[in-house]
């Protein structure tokens, strides 16, 4: 199948340990069903994250059921109530994305990331600008240079406004002296890309496996990629291309607050092997993702403490905190 | 219905949509201004909207009454509205507390009841089997967790 | 051609069977059941085709999605509540029919001009994928811009007798639209600092208080008499010379439907409602729609179920998904590891073909779930309505909650039937507010956008064909009923 190649990234074949409870206390967690709360669009990337984990996971937990409790509504707010009301309750667990600490940070919703536990980061996902094959940009410094030059006349397309997308690409421009590039907000990712596509925007700021199809396909080019992706090998990197950053949508799992140092420590352990079981990395392989694993829960938590910081910082030089 | 007694509830009516629509635009106030300059921001819409609604509740008021005419509101119709409403408020408060099977069957009862149904065999038989219906087809068999 | 005979082969078999024929009884309880939709059936079946094989995980998706576009007419014309959203225009014609005790003739129809659709959305996919998808791209913001207006125009021929009343109503349906984040800022509107407000009040909370609850309220005042279905509900189907007759509506119907649901964000329910429109609009006589016109069942319900084949094409040739349906399609797949996009054709032809014949087995499944379950429907109809209502608003309910997981659902729904109820009592037509909360985005949004992108320039608007055409479309629908009523009195009962 022609998507063999997709496997040159997958993780090579997991530990497949098994944590047994750490502490004699927690011999008897799992000791019912465990949620999954799930606050994203049904079917996109961070519902398919849930719902993959609820699929690998029942081996690691002690075969319990694991379900994907659906919450959505309220900007996230709806599931983010639902997982803070279990305080201590290591039975349900949330999917938090950098989604989340945007929202947070632009006073939308009434959460801080104290209001979870963090247990670690599975994926990170970087932001890339991308244009169709006929476009006459060929690096960024193009597009930028042009933007400088003529005012307003480049568009990128991107999912929402205030978002994790639209921050990404202003923590870009703001790198490259801010040339003025209008940004042109879609409800979904798919939708800035199609506008891309059709020509009705320059270029499209979004991720790698919304696009996949188009590069392989050559209907499209990406300029530049946030990190290095094994998929984009040949793709300059923005730090290559004199953009000291690397802005990133990243998506991990948290807890209810209140869990215990042992708690936690064991339900990273039981995360870690379902993220290494055999049909969790095919979902990786098959979703496009690669792993960017942090498993130090406490790294986790000051890198969400940290992003939260960030957008604050930027949303506040463009004018677009909501007033509290 | 007397003439005057229907000509003021249409204004009652005007009156209602216009503060609507006043309440849209002061609203709109506090709206950020436009990204870029000469294209219209967030309040745009909601401030064209709220002016011809306005300016439909201006016409309503003064072209008089026009309203369907029907039999007279009953004291026992209103109260059974009232209820009703009250009673669906109630359940979507007490779902989350006591749970869907013990909430819908009081719900569905309670609607019976008023809609006029009087056999205590029916108002018993079909709530509970209701109640164990929707709980057998959504948490068992499409295993959607139910309040 | 074989190519599409092995598609064949493979879809019969039994396991791809099994998947065809659980995905239909879902699809139709997800469609009938207000609140679920296809997205909601697809989304509950996620997890269980992570365990299947990609072409009966694949089978089930789409027979899910075929299924509910029918199964939401069952509501509509049995009760008046439009099962899921795109059967909201068969509510004008199809319970209307049921009022005047032919609710089996009704379903007849409907469930024809839903397999004749279901069937020539497929055939469009299969002859015209390239052609469509790139028109899908050529779309652009002045062009949903022209299509929202085109839409919202319709309201001209949902006023009924008292065209301020109507024109009030769509306005009522925009401010409801208002409230929550503006997509293009990302800034609050209207919801006066609460979180719940944040993503708005929603097409299904609408759908369900205006025609499950105020009709309740409004039964419960006792004021006007309901369709009391214990007095003789005929469940005679229609005769098939009546269906074939009907071959003009289900045509232009599927045609509409094919347009509109290959364009990415528009969808069903404003294909079946532009479909509904433009039946009346060719009728020689036009005042019949609204009070049980065959063709106001056969139009609508042909292009919603055209929609499904029609929605693939986005997905199945950019790997874009054009609908909330097909993003949980598109999950699923993405999961099946296949991979939708310019290359699917050439990479992966045999799924492909075995898809494209697992929409025309679906089809004859949901016909068969269908025509086995009418006699059901009829007697559902046949409960006495202090019975019948009572189950209506306590499952919508229920359906509003599983719609997001979200209780604030039901709570908006109860305030819409607070609203709807009112509305009615003072003789305002409720599916013009409806018109205005699904067109407002997109007429708000590609306005705005389109002048972003622009600078500031109504010029765009002009030098787009199809934008030009639309808004003159437009004008014309919205200009015509105006001087029709100048010769004659307007349409009766056009106001539900």
């Amino acid at each position: 199948m022609a998507r063999a190649w997709l496997h040159w990234f997958a993780v090579p074949a997991g530990l497949g340990l098994i944590a047994c409870g750490a502490a004699p206390e927690e011999a008897r967690f799992p000791n019912r069903p465990i949620e999954i709360v799930s606050w994203a669009t049904p079917g996109g990337p961070s519902d398919l994250l849930a719902r993959a984990l609820a699929e690998a996971a029942p081996d690691y937990f002690e075969g319990q059921r694991v379900s994907v409790m659906t919450r959505q509504g309220g900007a996230g707010a709806v599931g983010m109530q639902y997982l803070r009301g279990r305080a201590g309750d290591p039975h349900v667990l949330g999917v938090f994305t950098a989604s989340g600490t945007v929202n947070m940070a632009t006073g939308r919703i009434p959460f801080a990331p104290t209001d979870f536990t963090p247990i670690l980061r599975i994926q990170v996902d970087p932001f890339l600008v991308a244009v169709r094959e006929d476009s006459p940009f060929q690096t960024l410094g193009d597009l930028f240079a042009v933007a400088r030059e003529r005012p307003g006349e480049v568009s990128m397309s991107g999912f929402g406004a205030a978002s994790a997308h639209f921050l990404g690409f202003q923590r870009l421009r703001a790198a490259a002296g801010d040339p003025d590039v209008r940004w042109i907000a879609y409800e979904g990712s798919g939708d800035a890309v199609v506008a891309a596509l059709g020509g009705h925007t320059d270029a499209v700021h979004t991720n790698y496996n919304i696009v996949r199809e188009h590069l392989r396909a050559g209907t499209m080019r990406v300029l530049a990629v946030a990190l290095p992706l094994t998929a984009l090998r040949d793709t300059p990197v923005y730090v290559g291309e004199g953009y000291d950053l690397a802005p990133v949508h990243w998506r991990g799992v948290v807890g209810p607050p209140g869990l215990a140092p042992e708690v936690r420590a064991d339900l990273r352990e039981r995360l870690l092997a379902t993220i290494r079981a055999a049909g969790f990395q095919e979902y990786m392989a098959r979703a496009a993702m690669e792993y960017a694993v942090m498993d130090d829960s406490d790294a986790f938590g000051d890198w969400i403490a940290e992003e939260v910081e960030t957008s604050r910082a930027l949303l506040g030089r463009l004018g677009l905190l909501v007033n509290e | 219905m007397s003439d005057g007694r229907r000509r003021s509830i249409s204004l009652v009516e005007a009156g209602l949509l216009a503060v609507v629509g006043a309440g849209v635009l002061l609203d709109a106030r506090g709206y950020p201004a436009p990204l870029i300059e000469g294209v219209p921001g967030p309040a745009f819409f909601p401030g064209l909207v709220a002016a011809l609604l306005i300016a439909c509740a201006g016409v309503l008021a003064l072209r008089g009454t026009r309203a369907p005419q029907g039999a007279p509101e009953s004291v026992r119709g209103v109260l059974r509205l009232l209820g009703a409403t009250l009673w669906i408020a109630g359940f979507l408060l007490v779902l989350p507390l006591i749970g869907h099977l013990a909430a819908l069957p009081p719900l569905v009862l309670g609607l019976m009841w008023l809609s006029g149904e009087r056999s205590q065999w029916i108002l018993m038989a079909v709530s509970l089997a209701f109640g164990g219906f929707v709980h057998l087809l959504f948490v068992v068999a499409l295993g959607v967790p139910l309040p | 051609m074989t190519a599409f005979a092995e598609g064949l082969a493979t879809a019969l078999q039994p396991a791809n069977l099994t998947a065809l024929l659980g995905g239909s009884l879902l699809g139709v309880f997800a469609g009938a059941v207000p609140g679920l939709s296809s997205t909601v059936g697809l989304a509950l079946v996620l997890p269980v085709t992570f365990a299947l094989e990609p072409t009966p995980a694949l089978l089930m998706m789409i027979s899910i999605y075929m299924a509910a576009e029918y199964g939401g007419s069952i509501t509509a014309i049995a009760i008046g509540v439009p099962g899921s959203s795109p059967a909201l225009a068969t509510t004008f014609d199809g319970y209307a029919m049921t009022r005047r005790g032919e609710a089996g003739r009704a379903f007849g129809i409907s469930l024809f001009a839903s397999m004749s659709g279901g069937i020539l959305g497929t055939l469009l996919l299969v002859v015209a994928l390239g052609p469509l998808s790139r028109a899908a791209i050529a779309f652009g913001p002045p062009e949903y811009f022209g299509l929202g207006v085109f839409g919202l125009a319709i309201v001209a021929n949902l006023v009924g007798k008292d065209p301020l009343k109507g024109i009030i109503s769509a306005l009522i349906g925009l401010v409801a639209f208002l409230v929550g984040l503006d997509v293009l800022t990302g800034a609050p509107r209207l919801t006066f600092g609460s979180t719940t407000l944040m993503d708005g009040l929603g097409l299904v909370p609408m759908l369900i208080g205006f025609f499950a609850i105020a009709e309740a309220l409004d039964a419960l005042t006792g004021r006007r008499p309901r369709v009391d279905g214990t007095m003789g509900m005929r469940a005679a189907l229609p005769r098939f010379k009546e269906l074939f007759r009907l071959w003009r509506p289900i045509l232009r119907g599927s045609a509409i439907g094919g347009v509109i649901g290959a364009i990415p964000g528009a969808g069903a329910t404003i294909a079946s409602i532009v479909a509904w429109n433009e039946e009346r609009r060719l009728s020689r006589t036009p005042e019949r729609f609204g009070t049980g016109e065959p063709a106001g069942i056969a139009a609508p319900e042909a292009a919603n179920n055209a929609c499904v084949g029609a929605a693939m094409i986005p997905l199945l040739a950019l790997g874009i998904p054009g609908s909330a349906s097909a993003a949980v399609l598109l999950g699923g797949l993405t999961v099946q590891g296949v991979a939708p996009g310019p290359l699917l054709m050439t990479e992966q032809a045999s799924l492909v073909y075995a898809l494209y014949a697992g929409f025309i087995v679906a089809v004859v499944f949901m016909l068969a779930v269908g025509r086995l379950g009418i006699p059901l429907w009829v007697r559902v109809v046949s409960l006495r309505p202090q019975i019948l209502m009572p189950l209506v608003v306590a499952i919508s309910l229920i359906g509003a909650f599983v719609l997001r997981g979200n209780l604030a659902d039901a709570w908006f729904a109860l305030f819409f039937g607070l609203v709807g109820f009112l509305m009615l009592r003072r003789g305002y037509p409720l599916a013009p507010a409806v018109l205005g909360l699904i067109l407002g985005p997109m007429v708000e949004t590609n306005y705005r956008r389109a002048l972003a992108l622009s600078s500031g320039s109504h010029t765009v608007f002009l030098e787009s064909p199809i934008s030009l055409v639309l808004i003159g479309l437009a004008v014309i629908s919205f200009a015509a009923p105006a001087l029709r009523g100048r010769l004659r009195l307007g349409n009766p009962d056009a106001d539900r």
